[in-house]
């Protein structure tokens, strides 16, 4: 529900997929499940305000601040979900 | 403010000894801690008749009644948030029995969470409908899985913003088990550590959480009594009052994985709290006598020290390095030992040591307390002689 308008109608808005990353960690213990070595974690704010814990692609940790673009990984029931790498890698 | 005749006050404390394996229920550890409160209070079990604990316990109301023998409860709730709770029940107790809707009321909460689950560790049965099932869907399919993952995701631009290292939070750790290693009912007791423990202990989240960072899982069970006054003053113990007792949830801020509001910086909940505290209590928090502040991992401190108003925004961890965290200092922390150093009953065992504390019969005492901050996040309460 919209908390503005209360409306229970949907819309799907296309994105820029650009943000920044405002924070990161990685889970040592226990070790991320469900993945064969813990990713990155990170907290990106969204060019457009939005923010979404995500992951960052590799195994080198960002800095606070770092520009990211989404890049889509695929699942292993065949969807995809929007994980990020850093801008102009 | 509540006429002093009809004030809330705290007049018994009970808990079970904090273990790693209590060999028993959690219903039976919440009885028997119940049962301890009323014994210490001078009250017959039979007269409870308002009740509380945490949406996350796993003991039962019906269950609790028949074990105490409590004939009717008028009033009873359960309350969200995991540890933010702890304090929230002190708000929900002191408007149950000032209001007149209950006359005896008890606080609980048992846990086995190292023993029977490891409250610490991931946990994959989560409804998609309810119990903060939202901020799981969107942390846990990208490997932020744990309390100690989403604190430090949440602490991460502030602990960046001032340059507060892993050493600095070590600082806290060490202060927190210097005061268990003299309070013979802590888990550490006689075990304090040094910073290069701190700094030698294994990472749980990088590049924040080590383990010397985090708090205990513990088994046990701890529990109050609230009443008024005019009942307080012809039972066992002194009547320890609740002087305020105030709570702030804010629109799109959860509890530990506060991050998709807000600056990120400030903890303006808190903030909220500090200053209708000090209207209702007539002290500000900064200015009470001990500081039982929630210590699920070490950067809470530095977020609830500026929350609370103890000192301004970016100031608290060279607060902590003035030394004013020391039990001789001006804000004495948790005495007790936290639920670092102590046990980790979700916050209520810092709740009971700041009871002991105003009346003077605590481990670690501090001289002359005549007043006691309680905080929890999102809830705080003042209590005094």
């Amino acid at each position: 529900m919209c908390p503005d308008c209360h409306s229970l109608e949907k819309s799907t808005q296309t994105l820029s997929g650009k943000g920044k990353v405002l924070s990161w960690v990685r889970q040592v213990r226990p070790a991320s499940f469900g993945f064969k070595e813990s990713p990155i974690v990170i907290l990106v704010e969204l060019e457009e305000g939005l923010r979404m814990v995500s992951n960052l692609a590799g195994d080198e940790p960002p800095e606070i601040g770092d520009a990211v673009t989404v890049d889509f990984e695929k699942t292993s029931g065949g969807k995809a979900v929007p994980v990020f790498k850093k801008a102009g890698a | 403010m509540a006429d002093r005749s009809n004030q809330a006050c705290i007049v018994g404390i009970g808990q079970t000894e904090f273990s790693k394996a209590s060999g028993r229920s959690e219903q039976q550890l919440a009885a028997e801690a119940i049962l301890a409160a009323c014994q210490d209070a001078g009250i017959n079990p039979s007269d409870i008749n308002g009740m509380t604990t945490f949406s996350l316990d796993n003991s039962d109301e019906v269950d609790v009644m028949r074990s105490l023998g409590a004939k009717e409860i008028k009033y009873t709730t359960r309350l969200p948030q995991g540890g933010a709770a702890s304090v929230a029940t002190v708000v929900h107790a002191k408007n149950a029995v000032e209001s007149g809707l209950c006359d005896v009321f008890v606080i609980w909460r048992a846990m086995n969470e190292r023993s029977q689950y490891r409250f610490g560790q991931p946990h994959f049965n989560i409804s998609p409908d309810a119990h903060s099932s939202t901020f799981m869907e969107w942390c846990f399919p990208f490997g932020a899985q744990t309390p100690a993952a989403w604190e430090a995701l949440s602490c991460g631009p502030y602990l960046h913003k001032y340059g507060v290292t892993s050493e600095d939070l070590g600082r806290i750790a060490v202060t927190f088990r210097k005061a268990a290693a003299t309070n013979p009912n802590a888990w550490f007791y006689g075990k304090p550590i040094t910073l290069d423990d701190h700094q030698n202990s294994r990472w749980i989240v990088e590049p924040t959480l080590r383990l010397l960072d985090c708090c205990q899982e513990s088994d046990g069970g701890v529990a109050l009594v609230i009443t008024r006054a005019d009942r307080a003053k012809d039972l066992k113990q002194m009547p320890v009052r609740i002087m305020g007792a105030e709570y702030s949830m804010l629109f799109n801020h959860e509890i530990i994985s506060d991050f998709y509001a807000g600056d990120l910086i400030r903890t303006e909940n808190s903030e909220i709290v500090a200053d209708r505290l000090e209207a209702a209590a007539g002290i500000a928090p900064k200015d009470t006598d001990v500081a039982m502040i929630y210590d699920n991992f070490t950067p809470q401190i530095l977020r609830q020290l500026e929350g609370f108003k103890y000192c301004s925004i970016g100031e608290a961890n060279d607060y902590v390095k003035d030394g004013h965290l020391e039990l001789d200092g001006k804000t004495p922390l948790s005495p007790n030992g936290g639920l670092m150093g102590e046990g980790y009953i979700h916050g209520m065992n810092n709740i009971t040591e700041g009871v002991r504390q105003i009346r003077g019969t605590a481990a670690n005492q501090i001289k002359d307390a005549k007043t006691a901050m309680l905080a929890s996040g999102v809830a705080g309460a003042i209590i005094g002689a």
